[in-house]
């Protein structure tokens, strides 16, 4: 229904795109020497490098289509997941806890806890993330092959194959340095494809002043889809996001906000390729700056599609909320900027996936084979590994983004594992961090035990007993980004 | 967050009932133990020019944030 009729000139810009990046991949291998090298870019990366690595590996499509997606569904309060939910964690990894990461010369976020506590902490927490991540690599690729399906029409499995082919080339060939000056590319290409789609857009509906308009006259926003904290108040929320400050504040701006930004290896890893104490600590304050303004280009177009698109938010088919910016790219772009913008969305799903195929190899890598299974071995041999574990990680993540092609509500359930392994994490490190007293069993178990509660939590909401108020509000207590459970 | 209050609340409960690590082994992991002086800057002086500074950064982007909001609040 969405169809767009791509010309030559935007399936020339996708070839482009797809040369320069094995490109920047085939460069890179020339740097790889050490293991280092190949796992953190042998800690020599400049900030404002590193720093765009960071927000790119995060502005995977998940992201921009969902995040889109509550803006057309929630309006303006959306803009929460930017700037409370963002922009305090991300200032708070680079002044307080990137000193403990980067000066403990740890190679990963397990290897803290190993120094730090002990090995079975470590063991726990390395294959909880790497399952996870590959996982979420999975559903990541699953989620681009729906998107290039409605716009281009290609079939689910040919998308899946050439996207995660090229993320593997890439990667095995010059490693973390190959994916971060990547995605430094990949930030400005979909930077390229959303100025445009948003400005066009905006020009449709009459500038903001007539979106504000349309949007106080729809039915379904209203005056206080334009204000992000109108009617949040604890006990009487009005506001179409459905959930109270209290629970925007604590849940969404510090649990879920700071485990994400603060602990997830496949963020903190980019900070640790940088090339010393000062860039690492700049690097998530440089991502800062563009999150700021990302909403406009993510949350704008979700609402000019709310106002726009006719029938949006159906539960099927090819008018859901999800598809917000997809089928605003096939109403307004003229072919070649079309191709760009089809291109921006391709690059951002190829972050998502390779920030998460890099955090992986090296956990395994280091964080498995080096330290439980065979200890000492020459540097070769851990890098040779390392292309094996990119191999290998790839393809578990093709045969996730089959079975959930297979099986819609698996994403879910692959999202809330996420969460499940998360949120707990957040408690341990800062517990570690300014706790001396806090022992290796103490922070074993309280990991542990952090994890089967977000369980519990999550059935007793899911099977009924626990009322947390809207799905959003109960996401906010529960996990990471709404828009995943809303993605089916 | 209840995941958040259990995992802490266990941490704690266990680690008062198990030995402590010492200190020694706990340096440059644990806030106090730690050298937290940015050491960045004596390695290369070009480090510490004023927009390099982290604090300033993040100083500046939590105000942005707040400015952000309050121009939608208004």
């Amino acid at each position: 229904m969405f169809r767009v009729h791509a010309g030559a000139i935007d399936y020339a810009m996708l070839a482009i795109y797809f040369v320069v990046v094995l490109g920047i991949g085939f460069i890179a291998r020339r740097q790889v020497h050490t293991g280092l090298d190949f796992f953190l870019s042998g800690r020599s990366l400049p900030a404002w490098i590193t720093g765009l690595a960071f927000i790119a590996a995060n502005l995977g499509a998940l992201e921009i289509l969902g995040l889109a997606a509550n803006g057309a569904k929630y309006g303006v309060a959306t803009v929460h997941f930017y700037w409370i939910g963002a922009i305090p964690a991300m200032v708070f990894l680079g002044i307080v806890m990137m000193p403990f990461y980067y000066n403990s010369k740890v190679r990963s976020v397990p290897e803290y806890l190993r120094l730090r506590f002990n090995d079975p902490t470590h063991v726990l927490n390395s294959l909880s993330f790497a399952v996870a991540t590959v996982l979420i690599a999975g559903v990541n690729l699953f989620a681009m092959a729906l998107v290039i399906r409605l716009l281009l029409g290609w079939p689910i499995p040919i998308s899946i194959v050439l996207a995660a082919g090229i993320v593997l080339v890439y990667i095995t060939l010059g490693g973390l340095s190959s994916a971060i000056y990547n995605e430094v590319l990949q930030f400005f290409v979909i930077l390229a494809g959303l100025v445009p789609l948003t400005i066009v857009g905006l020009k449709a509906v009459g500038g903001w002043n007539g979106l504000q308009d349309k949007i106080t006259q729809a039915k379904a926003l209203g005056p206080l889809a334009l204000e992000p904290w109108g009617g949040t108040g604890a006990g009487n929320v009005t506001n179409p996001i459905g959930a109270d400050w209290i629970a925007i504040v604590f849940g969404l701006g510090f649990v879920l906000s700071f485990g994400y930004w603060t602990t997830n290896f496949a963020e903190v890893q980019r900070a640790m390729a940088a090339k010393n104490l000062s860039a690492a600590r700049r690097t998530p304050l440089i991502a800062a700056y563009p999150k700021l303004f990302i909403p406009f280009l993510v949350v704008v177009p979700g609402l000019i599609a709310a106002v726009t698109v006719k029938g949006l938010g159906a539960k099927t088919g090819d008018l859901q909320y999800n598809n917000a910016v997809p089928i605003l790219i096939s109403t307004y772009l003229p072919n070649g900027m079309l191709g760009i913008a089809i291109t921006g969305l391709l690059a951002a799903f190829m972050a998502g996936v390779a920030a998460n195929v890099t955090a992986f190899n090296t956990v395994v890598s280091y964080d498995l084979w080096q330290a439980y299974v065979r200890k000492d071995e020459p540097d070769e041999y851990y890098i040779r590994f390392g292309r094996i574990a990119t191999v290998l990680g790839i393809i578990v993540a093709i045969g996730t983004a089959f079975i959930a092609a297979g099986f819609n509500s698996i994403m879910d359930y692959i999202q809330a594992l996420f969460s499940f392994f998360n949120a707990p994490l957040f408690a341990t490190f800062i517990v570690a961090m300014f706790w001396k007293r806090a022992t290796s069993w103490g922070g074993f178990w309280g990991l542990l035990s952090g994890t089967f509660a977000a369980v519990a939590v999550h059935f007793l909401h899911s099977r009924g007993p626990l009322d947390l108020g809207s799905p959003l509000a109960a996401d906010f207590w529960g996990r990471w980004l709404p828009s995943w459970s809303t993605w089916s | 967050l209840a995941a958040f209050v259990v995992d802490v609340v266990v941490t704690v409960a266990v680690s008062l009932a198990t030995q402590p690590k010492p200190d020694h082994e706990l340096r440059g992991l644990v806030w106090g133990l730690t050298e937290t002086r940015d050491t960045s800057a004596e390695e290369d002086p070009a480090e510490w020019v004023w927009w390099r500074r982290p604090a300033l950064l993040g100083g500046i982007a939590l105000l942005l944030t707040a400015l952000l909001y309050l121009i939608f609040v208004f």
